[in-house]
């Protein structure tokens, strides 16, 4: 019941919050215009562009996408070793600094490779 | 507007800072700086962000269409102050609304009246300029006009989709997107078009499209350029050392003003800009705090090193700041004997890259400002050949500026053409250089 109520808390700031905007949208007379061709061209300085925008580029961030994930991954391998390591002590504390310095090492190599900038 | 809004929300609204796009015509290098440090104005960057059109100079014809085009790239409500002094009575039948400042007018006040007048519904916005169809009818297939077979089938406006180029860094051949940029991209010169081919964000390759010495159809009244009046001046009149390194000094730290602008340091910026408003020699101390301030590893330096790189061999066809930045130690200023009495060696540096261009811009603005104060009353002889705070722009600037930014990613290159201070005003109104 209180779950339910909090729902109902915030369900009830979202329809205000709405209202609001709404409120003072036909406050201030603002009104939905035609939006001219010209108006829609991207800005670059004044002049149309020829090409469509719909292009493949090089992701070139997926080296970082990737070592995030790999610490991400970390992250879900270390929760289960927090709920345990007060009881297995030391040991636990060991085994899990190997385990981050073979990550780490890992890192450093991307580094040395020049794997980290984008270009 | 449907109705009026509230009394209230219109003198909120009406005391906020106004945002102004600034399209600079020809002779109106100086408006950007002084705009930067006038209250009520906010200079953006694109014109979605604005709601006063700011036309300042004189405007080729060829130069109308982009600029009707910008014009309506402005979200409504809209306005445009033209700051001419009288340049704009070729076009004046294609841009009824706007409101016409002379050029020793108060173009603060005009722009704030313009935006009061668009709040409170005094003024309606102006209409878009051009008209609301296609310049090529709509060809595509499927819903977002790329259907048919693959992904290659229409033509939706007359644009195709990309075509694929070599890569320049690891052989990924993927898509390259030519784009016009210019001739009011706010970091480049008035007029100054590249068409950029874009392979994400690097530069694949580039053409130097127009620049406003192809475009000038006769000048009409400039707006007076405070940094160059006393070199434009030596040519008929004797005048003094002292003033011709002031307006040196106050070039350079109006170039830096920009600068700043560009690398998001806008505090820094109006600092600077305010600065070379009022400037006297007895400000040397404050130029070489900021100096030392820039220097700071992660405020301008490290975002600087290392690009665009000019060889000291290349840097003589640039000549003047460029040129000494790459350790081309030339300066007119060393054969002249009331600079040889003040013992003037010119400032160089050796990396030739951006950092080292505005270092040696600051550094010769801080010399500037110490030779005014040593000078005297010495006067220079009409007629005698002195180095511009910044020359024309090299006549092979369409194959040199290629070969510097290619390869560059987008944010490098356009840094690359900035601190190169293409001053094409100069090559227009100014007698050409002499060699130095």
């Amino acid at each position: 019941m209180v779950a339910l109520t909090a729902f109902a808390a915030i369900a009830s700031v979202l329809a205000a919050t709405t209202a609001l905007a709404l409120a003072v949208r036909r406050l201030v007379g603002a009104q939905r215009s035609k939006i001219t061709v010209p108006e829609r061209v991207p800005f670059a300085g004044g002049l149309a562009p020829d090409v469509h925008a719909w292009n493949r580029f090089h992701a070139r961030y997926y080296v970082m996408a990737l070592l995030f994930l790999t610490f991400d991954m970390e992250m879900v391998y270390m929760f289960p070793w927090a709920v345990v390591f007060r009881s297995e002590g030391v040991v636990a504390i060991g085994e899990i600094f190997v385990f981050i310095s073979i990550l780490a090492l890992g890192i450093l190599y991307a580094w040395r490779e020049h794997s980290l900038g984008w270009s | 507007m449907t109705r009026p809004p509230s009394a209230w929300l219109t003198s909120l609204a009406s005391d906020a800072d106004v945002p102004v796009f600034v399209a600079r015509g020809l002779g109106a290098a100086a408006a950007k700086t002084l705009l930067q440090t006038a209250p009520r104005v906010r200079v953006v960057d694109s014109p979605r962000a604005a709601t006063v059109l700011l036309v300042v100079g004189h405007i080729p014809a060829a130069l109308v269409p982009p600029l009707q085009q910008v014009h309506d790239q402005l979200p409504r409500p809209r306005a445009t102050v033209w700051w001419t002094g009288g340049g704009r009575a070729g076009i004046a039948a294609a841009w009824p609304h706007a409101d016409v400042v002379a050029a020793t007018g108060d173009v603060v006040a005009a722009i704030v009246a313009a935006h009061s007048a668009l709040i409170s519904g005094a003024r309606p916005t102006e209409p878009p300029m051009l008209p609301d169809v296609d310049a090529v009818d709509w060809r595509g297939v499927g819903p977002y006009g790329h259907g048919g077979t693959g992904m290659t089938g229409g033509v939706p406006y007359g644009r195709p989709l990309a075509g694929r180029g070599d890569d320049l860094r690891d052989g990924l051949s993927l898509d390259v997107v030519p784009l016009w940029v210019g001739p009011f991209f706010p970091p480049f010169p008035a007029g100054f078009t590249l068409k950029v081919t874009f392979a994400g964000d690097v530069v694949h390759a580039v053409e130097v499209r127009d620049y406003p010495s192809h475009l000038a159809d006769g000048l009409g009244v400039e707006l007076p350029d405070a940094a160059d009046a006393p070199f434009a001046a030596l040519a008929s009149e004797p005048v003094a050392v002292a003033q011709l390194e002031l307006a040196r000094a106050h070039h350079h730290l109006r170039w830096l003003a920009g600068w700043l602008h560009l690398y998001g340091l806008d505090a820094l910026g109006l600092r600077v800009a305010s600065t070379a408003r009022s400037l006297a020699p007895d400000q040397v101390p404050d130029l070489v705090a900021l100096a030392r301030r820039l220097e700071r590893p992660w405020v301008l330096s490290r975002a600087t090193a290392g690009v665009g790189v000019i060889s000291q061999v290349a840097a003589v066809k640039w000549g003047g700041p460029v040129a000494r930045a790459s350790g081309f130690a030339a300066d007119a200023r060393t054969e002249l004997t009331a600079y040889r009495a003040l013992d003037f060696a010119p400032v160089v540096h050796t990396a030739g890259d951006a950092r080292d261009r505005w270092r040696q811009r600051l550094a010769e603005a801080i010399q500037s400002l110490e030779l005014a104060g040593r000078a005297g009353g010495a006067l220079l002889e009409p007629g005698t050949p002195i180095e511009a705070p910044t020359p024309p722009p090299p006549a092979e600037l369409g194959a040199l500026l290629p070969a510097l930014i290619t390869g560059a990613e987008w944010g490098d290159a356009v840094a690359t053409i900035a601190s190169l201070d293409l001053d094409f005003d100069a090559r227009l109104t100014r007698a050409p250089e002499p060699a130095t």
